[in-house]
């Protein structure tokens, strides 16, 4: 058999954390403190799917060079604006939540070490201190940009728009993972309407790389809200 | 390998022919008169799976005569769901075909009796999708 490569399926899927409900109960604890924070955002990519060898990753890279030059000018601008939804729900709920200025650098903190399923993978405790919270709500891009699936060399469909999303809660005082999700392979993509192969601005692949970030956003509330009765009336 | 049974084709009078499959081995045997019921048909980026909730089975709706609106054949998920004595028709994966005619594929799902009323009280989508990216200024 030859060897082949999982290629960037392999980067997209082995590292998917295990899905943890909502749990919210104690958020709605009067003096809770909740924060709600990004971690930083990577850079677009031109994500390729499927089974590829070294050698067709190679040629699969030289052979989108133009779509990366274009992506590499392109700015992820809108995702924060997240952070004012949540708020805004959280509001509807009865519960303040302020939004952290500074993007969350997780490799800043030290590992938890605890070996409990539901902890936390960092200590934030000295990140509790300093902002005095008892909740941390963490939202972000795992990755974005344009996602293509090919058997070795040959591609298999027209590149799409690509979001992969995180959402956690932490509750600082345990160190203990109210929930968990990231957005499923396969559900972030966004097919591009019209032709996609429009060098070298690719207009139309880039509206599909912007609802695909519209769709993450409205994951992670759907995902996060879903399950709390409906916000009071005002 | 999913099974694939042909069901049912339906020509209703505005020239909008489907086909169902119906997947893994789920078979509903062909009924005319189906009942009304209250069901929901989701997209599985608008909510999780149901808590609870059993899958009854997993179907495919193809617009065979190419004059099917997603409407339209939405609406024959709702049938389909409500015959097999669900609630919710869960939207895996739409596929535009090269004619611009979608394919549903749905998973049919029983959830429990409180599932419908949260998810219509669910935050609903943004409507301005663009603006999340822009071009660095050079």
């Amino acid at each position: 058999m030859r060897p082949a490569l999982l290629g960037a399926l392999a980067v997209l899927a082995a590292c998917a954390p295990r899905r943890i409900l909502p749990n919210t109960a104690l958020l709605t604890r009067p003096d809770a403190k909740v924060g709600i924070v990004f971690t930083k955002q990577p850079e677009p990519a031109a994500f390729k799917d499927g089974i590829q060898g070294i050698l067709d990753v190679a040629i699969n890279q030289l052979m989108d060079v133009r779509l990366r030059r274009r992506l590499n000018q392109v700015d992820l601008i809108g995702f924060t604006s997240l952070g004012d939804r949540f708020a805004s729900e959280l509001r509807n709920r009865r519960i303040a939540a302020r939004i952290l200025e500074q993007t969350l650098d997780l490799d800043a903190y030290p590992k938890s070490g605890s070996k409990d399923a539901d902890a936390f993978e960092r200590d934030l405790g000295e990140l509790k201190a300093r902002e005095g919270l008892d909740f941390l709500i963490i939202l972000g891009v795992a990755g974005w940009g344009t996602i293509r699936d090919y058997y070795g060399v040959i591609p298999l469909n027209d590149p799409k728009g690509y979001v992969n999303v995180m959402g956690r809660l932490v509750d600082l005082n345990s160190g203990r993972l109210l929930w968990q999700t990231k957005h499923p392979v396969g559900l972030s993509r966004v097919e591009v309407e019209g032709d996609w192969d429009q060098p070298p601005d690719y207009p139309n692949l880039l509206v599909a790389v912007d609802k695909a970030i519209a769709k993450g956003k409205n994951f992670l509330v759907r995902e996060f809200f879903f399950n709390w009765p409906a916000p009071a009336a005002p | 390998m999913a099974r694939l049974a042909l069901l049912l084709a339906i020509l209703s009078s505005s020239g909008c022919a489907y086909t169902i499959f119906y997947r893994d081995g789920y078979t509903l045997p062909p009924t005319k008169n189906r009942p009304a019921c209250d069901a929901l048909v989701l997209k599985d980026d608008q909510v999780p799976p149901p808590h609870g909730s059993k899958k009854i089975g997993s179907v495919q709706v193809r617009n065979e005569s190419g004059k099917c609106t997603r409407e339209m054949l939405e609406q024959a998920l709702v049938r389909e769901v409500c015959a097999a004595g669900g609630n919710v028709a869960l939207v895996t994966r739409e596929l535009a075909t090269l004619a611009k005619c979608p394919v549903l594929v749905a998973d049919l799902w029983l959830a429990p009796a409180d599932f419908l009323a949260r998810a219509r009280a669910a935050p609903t989508e943004e409507s301005e999708p663009l603006g999340n990216i822009r071009i660095k200024s050079k």
